[in-house]
């Protein structure tokens, strides 16, 4: 084998699976560090991140230099969902006893290509991210792992546990909508991928749109050459890009994804890097036309306009007044305000797996179309642990920027309500205080009510993280409720006047 | 003479001379051992104060009997303290580590094949295990640490209470021969403490019942079903406000006490009157002491006090 594909296979396999791993990691096994840093390799969420953090700003740029240096590399080496595509083409070909897959050349559809590309950026630039974290290929890669594939290890896990004895898990973050999206996509990637290669990557991803046009200006490219080929068209039954066209002796290499499958298998080295002086065939220049530009701008407002209806529709709910409260999602600690949230996530999922309370679950339409499955916190589901910055040193996108525990504890997200006229103590006359035992500042308080003790909100104190609601027994309305702010702010810290004291007991009061 | 009094009479009879003589071998150990028992500790209660939590349980569990009165050679031992939140041991919430530890090792001391440590916690359980300082300490002295976050380990059980009439209880504690409550005197929002019969609420799974009907008469109920065979009330460190979490360390008092006893009403009267509050002026222990769970008035009781 070629190094070049030993070097390109051994990249993929090894940043694959360990982002595979990441998102498997139920039991939270993998240090905080090693996660980051694996995240970190991958383009989409770091020039998404990059405005505010320079270790990112240096990956993005090192990264474009590979790519002005040899092209798309990227594609076949850090990709995790390149490597998946590349696993559904080696499933044997249907009816095929050799089980050869043969590519041929397909012109590629760079006009289709740009324009959605186009529609993808200004949709994104102008508020609703919907269709990059759709086709953004590590999120997409994360939501399948942590949709699909955690439900699964949790089910083997669990069936294990009853054998072996060891600890079940309790899986809570499971939504139909999710499911059902995740698995259409992963169905149709398989597809895909199956019949026409790497057509997802030179049709719909962005980050291969955008390091295909990188790779136009690359200093060395895969070409044909003249005098060494001997027009066997090996090459181009194994280009999964199927951007060579052997017969013409070009390659389109904006399409090309770096798998070096071509120079592998060429047995005279008549297809390899060449740099652009040495070039002798030229690549067709594609015009990107005006008709196209003019197609995108105008789809665009479109596209706006409809998500923007959609968001309104989702945003409804008037079941009761605990619902009426909630006509925003509950964003996590360090993510600001739902805008910023809701404008840097791609929806990985990194922060839903890495949850130890599982209280993040993928939204449905609570941000409305323009955020769909998005991550929020459900307090249903859970609640937000006091002195857990998690999901804030995780997100590789800046979406969640890192707390320290001290912010944490006083970065409020939203405010609790309390409605005495739906509370056990008043309803039933009995005591109960199951919120106040929870609440981590002691924002609701009980006090004195008769014989009986009822919750008193000091809301300066509240950060919103939901353990009151989570355990409030009122049925059918739930008689405090986090009501989120759509701009985060800053809670009181909960100081008493100390207390403290060495004062063992002098003798016994009975 | 009806039937039913000539029953009793008969019955009661019959246990005198069972218990006196010695026909039959088997008869004979378990008339040795309540003899053993009754001779070696005639105390109702103990109070220990002024030492380390260790070696206050020492000290304390020796004027018993030892524990291997408590545990027989072989018997499968559920040890449940409090372990709720997700604190450092100074927050004083879960209880005390160390006793935790030393607990087990005496039981393991006391010839018991397993000894099994657990709780429903409130807050994340693997963060709670292993913040409270609890895992370290059961694990270091030969326990086993079992989790509770799971409906599947909570079985149906009948409760019968007034207002609690049936509930889920652990496994753990259901196949257990000898069931041992440590948990920690604490301030508490709405039932004014958290001693030993509120941490019972720890063997359940759906505690939200409880408080949605009648948190006091709840916890009386559940402390009537659940037979205790020995209650261990840490007061080393006790929070006196914002319980039962707390929100800082300034919240905790050190107390260096501690509360044993086989009777559990009258181990959390004795530890409400450390906090300075009258057993009667808390709701539950009134109700279990009028159910008969246990008393509460700690005159009748032969205490046997111990300063280390």
């Amino acid at each position: 084998m070629h190094w070049l594909k030993v070097a390109r296979v051994t990249s993929s396999l090894f940043v694959g699976s360990a982002l595979t791993l990441v998102f498997l990691d139920v039991f939270h096994a993998i240090p905080l560090e090693v996660v980051t840093a694996l995240v970190g390799t991958q383009l989409g969420p770091a020039i998404l991140e990059s405005l505010s953090n320079r270790v990112l700003q240096v990956i993005v740029v090192v990264l474009f230099i590979a790519t002005l240096l040899f092209g798309r590399v990227y594609c076949s080496t850090l990709c995790p969902l390149g490597l998946l595509q590349d696993l559904f083409g080696h499933i044997p070909v249907w009816k095929d006893k050799r089980n050869k897959r043969r590519y041929r050349f397909v012109p590629p559809y760079f006009k289709t290509q740009y324009s959605i590309f186009t529609v993808v950026l200004v949709s994104a630039i102008a508020g609703s991210y919907w269709l990059l974290n759709m086709l953004e290929p590590y999120s997409v890669y994360g939501r399948i792992i942590v949709t699909l594939g955690v439900p699964t290890i949790v089910g083997v896990n669990n069936v294990l546990a009853v054998l072996l004895g060891t600890s079940e898990i309790v899986y809570r973050h499971f939504t139909w909508g999710t499911f059902g999206v995740t698995s259409s996509l992963l169905v149709f990637i398989a597809i895909l991928s199956y019949t026409k290669g790497r057509l997802f990557c030179n049709l719909l991803c962005p980050v291969g749109t955008l390091l295909g046009l990188v790779s136009r200006f690359s200093f060395f490219k895969i070409s044909i050459v003249q005098s060494l080929c001997k027009d066997c068209g090996a090459c181009e039954k194994v280009c999964k890009a199927r951007c060579i066209d052997a017969r013409e002796k070009k390659v389109e290499f904006a399409a090309c994804v770096g798998c070096f499958n071509c120079i592998d298998v060429c047995p005279t080295a008549g297809i390899m890097y060449v740099g652009r002086k040495m070039m002798k065939t030229k690549t067709t220049k594609v015009k990107n036309s005006r008709r196209n530009f003019l197609k995108a701008t105008f789809l665009t407002p479109i596209v706006a306009s409809v998500a923007t209806v959609v968001q309104k529709l989702g945003a409804q709910e008037t079941r009761s007044r605990y619902f009426e409260a909630r006509t925003i999602p509950v964003t996590p600690p360090g993510s600001r305000s739902v805008r910023h949230f809701s404008r840097h996530c791609t929806a990985c999922y990194l922060c839903v797996e890495q949850c130890p309370t599982q209280v993040l679950v993928p939204a449905t339409m609570q941000y409305g179309m323009s955020g769909l499955f998005q991550p929020r916190l459900d307090y249903s589901v859970s609640y937000c642990n006091y002195d857990c910055t998690i999901c804030s040193h995780v997100c590789p996108t800046g979406a969640i920027s890192p707390l320290s525990v001290e912010q944490k504890r006083v970065t409020q997200i939203g405010v609790a309500e309390f409605i005495a006229d739906d509370c056990i103590v008043k309803v039933k006359q009995k005591d109960c205080g199951a919120c106040s035992e929870h609440c981590p500042t002691k924002a609701v308080r009980m006090v004195p009510y008769g014989e009986l003790f009822i919750p008193e909100m000091h809301s300066e104190y509240c950060i919103g993280c939901g353990a009151c609601e989570h355990v409030c027994p009122a049925e059918p309305r739930k008689a405090i409720y986090v009501v989120p702010h759509s701009v985060h702010k800053v809670a009181k810290e909960p100081t008493f006047e100390e207390y403290r004291e060495e004062k063992p007991l002098e003798d016994f009061p009975f | 003479m009806d039937r039913r009094s000539f029953l009793r009479s008969t019955l009661g009879l019959s246990t005198v001379i069972v218990s006196s003589s010695s026909i039959s071998s088997v008869f004979h150990t378990l008339s040795a051992q309540q003899r053993l028992e009754k001779a070696v500790s005639p105390y109702d209660l103990v109070a220990v104060r002024g030492g380390e939590p260790d070696v206050m349980f020492r000290r304390g569990i020796d004027a018993l009997g030892g524990m291997s009165t408590f545990v027989k050679k072989g018997s499968r031992v559920v040890i449940k303290p409090n372990i709720g939140w997700d604190v450092t041991p100074e927050r004083a919430a879960n209880t005390n580590p160390k006793l935790v530890g030393e607990v087990v090792k005496a039981c393991l001391e006391a010839g018991a094949r397993e000894v099994v440590v657990f709780d429903h916690t409130c807050d994340q359980w693997q963060r709670c295990y292993s913040n409270s300082g609890i895992e370290k300490a059961v694990l270091d002295a030969g326990g086993k640490l079992i989790p509770g976050h799971s409906e599947g380990y909570y079985h149906p059980v009948q409760v019968n209470g007034k207002a609690l009439k049936e509930a889920k209880e652990h496994e753990a504690v259901l196949n257990a021969d000898v069931f041992i409550n440590i948990p920690v005197l604490k301030h508490h929002g709405s039932t004014k403490v958290s001693i030993a019969m509120k941490n019972l609420m720890g063997n359940v799974w759906n505690r939200g019942i409880w408080h949605a009907t009648d948190l006091h008469q709840c916890i009386a109920d559940f402390a009537a079903y659940r037979k205790t065979t020995l209650t261990i009330i840490d007061a080393y460190a006790v929070m006196k406000r914002n319980g039962p979490r707390g929100v800082s360390v300034s919240d905790v008092t050190i107390m260096k006490a501690q509360i044993i006893s086989k009777d559990i009403v009258a181990a959390d009267a004795a530890a409400v009157k450390l906090f300075g509050l009258e057993p009667e002026s808390v709701h539950y222990i009134r109700y279990a002491a009028e159910m008969n769970v246990g008393t509460m008035n700690l005159e009748k009781l032969n205490i046997k006090r111990i300063a280390v």
